[in-house]
């Protein structure tokens, strides 16, 4: 009997396998490294059309721009067309990812629109949006998530319906505006989603609440699904003391297994001091019951956050303060390298006294059996 | 037709060049093919595989003993996975694949793809179609064309040299 049938060349050539087992290999290869093998042979020409990781990765070209906004004008034409050809062309049924790492911004809208209906038609799992700020680009104006609880805007990504977001285990929004009621949108639209990652937003409003602008700079949830997720870190990048962590309640209530909550607070030198506010007529839903502060610095921000929990978290059993400075930052080796050792001391004996006022402050408030623990 | 009894039972599987090999039902049954013939009550004597070779379908079976022995975690089963096809080559690859697509076992299948597609990752083109025996049958015009296509894509990333 013969060995398997092959309709094509010789035996030890992968082009024995039919068109759709090549496919099936060709589709799990990234897009970049797809399209390179559309140069093998007339046969593959079109076998990348069917990628399944559609990462539009081109940052290290940025890295070779030179300073001329012409040149990153050209670029970002290059990278436009490069997206929209794949998209357009694209003929898998489903894709496990979807990622656009370059430098766009406002004025990519339209196209970035275009690519997000696509990849929830695609049923994507993976969704990143990393528009990365080349030297050049800094200027420019930062582009704006659409407002998903806008019924126009909303329907312009999703035109079968909100169900059509449903695949999603993943959301990275990286120098991308967006506000809490879009990430409240997926989150309670996508019962997969595992992880929400939002870095270096430039704003993220709360509408609720009428506080001052966050500068939110990092919030990773990394867990199951949320009616699942245990624990919150909030990892806040140089806070100058003006924001408040409260507008992160609401995803807080929306987390019911939550039990631990993290906050790693890496300040920046001078913070501000505010009027600390209070969150009136909770009904203590919380259900957290370790509340761990690193980098606390007995600010505004950490009392207040550390007030909301004591206050609305019944099963509250143990705070953890820990005052140590998560790590220095650059500003602060210079300070370092500039002020005699004293005067350093000095700085850093104020700034303990102000932790321990605050730690003092939030002990006051603590229900007995409340354990207090400062490193 | 052992099936009603309930106890283990062992299905024989013929290989296109006529080799015998038995199997637990248990484990057979991993490939949907296979399944259906059970099911269809067709698995009582020889079950013959005209897709598949005796090497092949050895290895196959190997496969089958090996995950179903391993109790529903994933992580076991994806490292037994990547072990088991870290040693063959390029064509046992390719037989494996059209095995497993002729008997239906997507998680066979899903692996072999896998772990053809990582050994293309990051080569150049020439090195693919030497390691994988694809002949060139683009003009030279239209490679330029395609490369053209591509150009941007391209940069920094391709190198078509030999390594």
């Amino acid at each position: 009997m013969e060995k398997i049938l092959s309709k094509f060349t010789q035996e030890d050539s992968i082009d024995r396998l039919p068109d759709e087992l090549l496919i099936s290999i060709v589709s799990r290869l990234p897009v970049i490294e797809a399209e390179r093998t559309n140069l093998l042979s007339r046969r593959w020409r079109y076998f990348s059309m069917f990628s399944s990781i559609l990462d539009f990765d081109a940052s290290r070209v940025l890295f070779k721009l030179d300073q001329e906004r012409t040149s990153l004008k050209a670029e970002r034409r290059k990278f436009v067309r490069w997206v929209n050809r794949v998209v357009s062309l694209h003929s898998g049924e489903a894709i496990e990812e979807f990622r656009i790492s370059f430098d766009l911004d406002k004025s990519d809208a339209n196209d970035i629109c275009k690519w997000l209906k696509f990849a929830f038609e695609k049923k994507v799992k993976r969704l990143e949006l990393n528009l990365i700020q080349s030297y050049t680009g800094l200027s420019d104006a930062q582009y704006t998530f659409p407002n998903m609880y806008d019924s126009v805007e909303c329907s312009r990504i999703l035109p079968l319906g909100i169900s059509s977001c449903e695949s999603l285990v993943k959301l990275s929004l990286i120098e991308v505006e967006v506000t809490e009621e879009t990430l409240n949108f997926f989150v309670s639209n996508c019962p997969l989603l595992e992880e929400l990652c939002i870095i270096y937003s430039s704003y993220l409003k709360k509408l609720t609440f009428n506080f001052p602008l966050i500068r939110l700079r990092r919030l990773e949830i990394a867990s199951t699904d949320l009616p699942k997720l245990k624990k919150l870190v909030l990892d806040i990048m140089r806070p100058s003391g003006y924001e408040s962590l409260l507008c992160f309640t609401p995803l807080m209530s929306v987390a019911p297994s939550l039990r631990e909550l993290v906050l790693k607070l890496q300040w920046s030198e001078n913070f501000m001091r505010r009027t600390i506010h209070t969150v009136k007529a909770q009904n203590r839903h919380l259900g957290v019951e370790v509340l761990q502060i690193e980098g606390f610095a007995g600010g505004d921000i950490d009392v207040e956050l550390a007030e909301y929990v004591i206050e609305n978290a019944p099963s509250l059993k143990k705070i953890v303060i820990d005052f140590r400075r998560i790590k220095p930052n650059v500003f602060r080796k210079y300070e370092n390298v500039m002020a005699k050792q004293g005067e350093a001391d000095i700085v850093d004996s104020d700034r303990m006294a102000i932790a321990r006022e605050g730690a003092a402050l939030l002990k006051a408030k603590l229900a007995a059996g409340v354990e207090l623990i400062i490193r | 037709m052992a099936a009603e009894t309930g106890t283990p039972t062992t299905l024989t599987l013929k290989s296109n060049d006529d080799e015998l090999f038995s199997v637990a039902e248990s484990a057979a049954i991993l490939s949907v093919t296979i399944r259906n013939m059970v099911e269809d009550g067709c698995a009582g004597g020889v079950i013959p595989l005209d897709n598949v070779d005796g090497k092949t379908l050895a290895s196959v079976i190997t496969y089958m003993n090996g995950i179903s022995a391993i109790p529903a975690d994933e992580e076991k089963k994806k490292s037994y996975r990547d072990k088991f096809l870290s040693d063959k080559d390029f064509e046992t690859l390719a037989d494996m694949v059209l095995a497993a697509n002729y008997l239906n076992m997507s998680c066979l299948m899903d692996a072999v793809s896998a772990k053809i597609a990582q050994v293309m990752e990051k080569k150049s083109v020439g090195w693919v179609r030497r390691k994988f025996g694809i002949e060139n049958d683009y003009t030279p015009e239209e490679e330029a064309a395609v490369k053209e296509e591509h150009k941007w894509t391209f940069e920094g990333v391709e190198t078509d040299d030999d390594n």
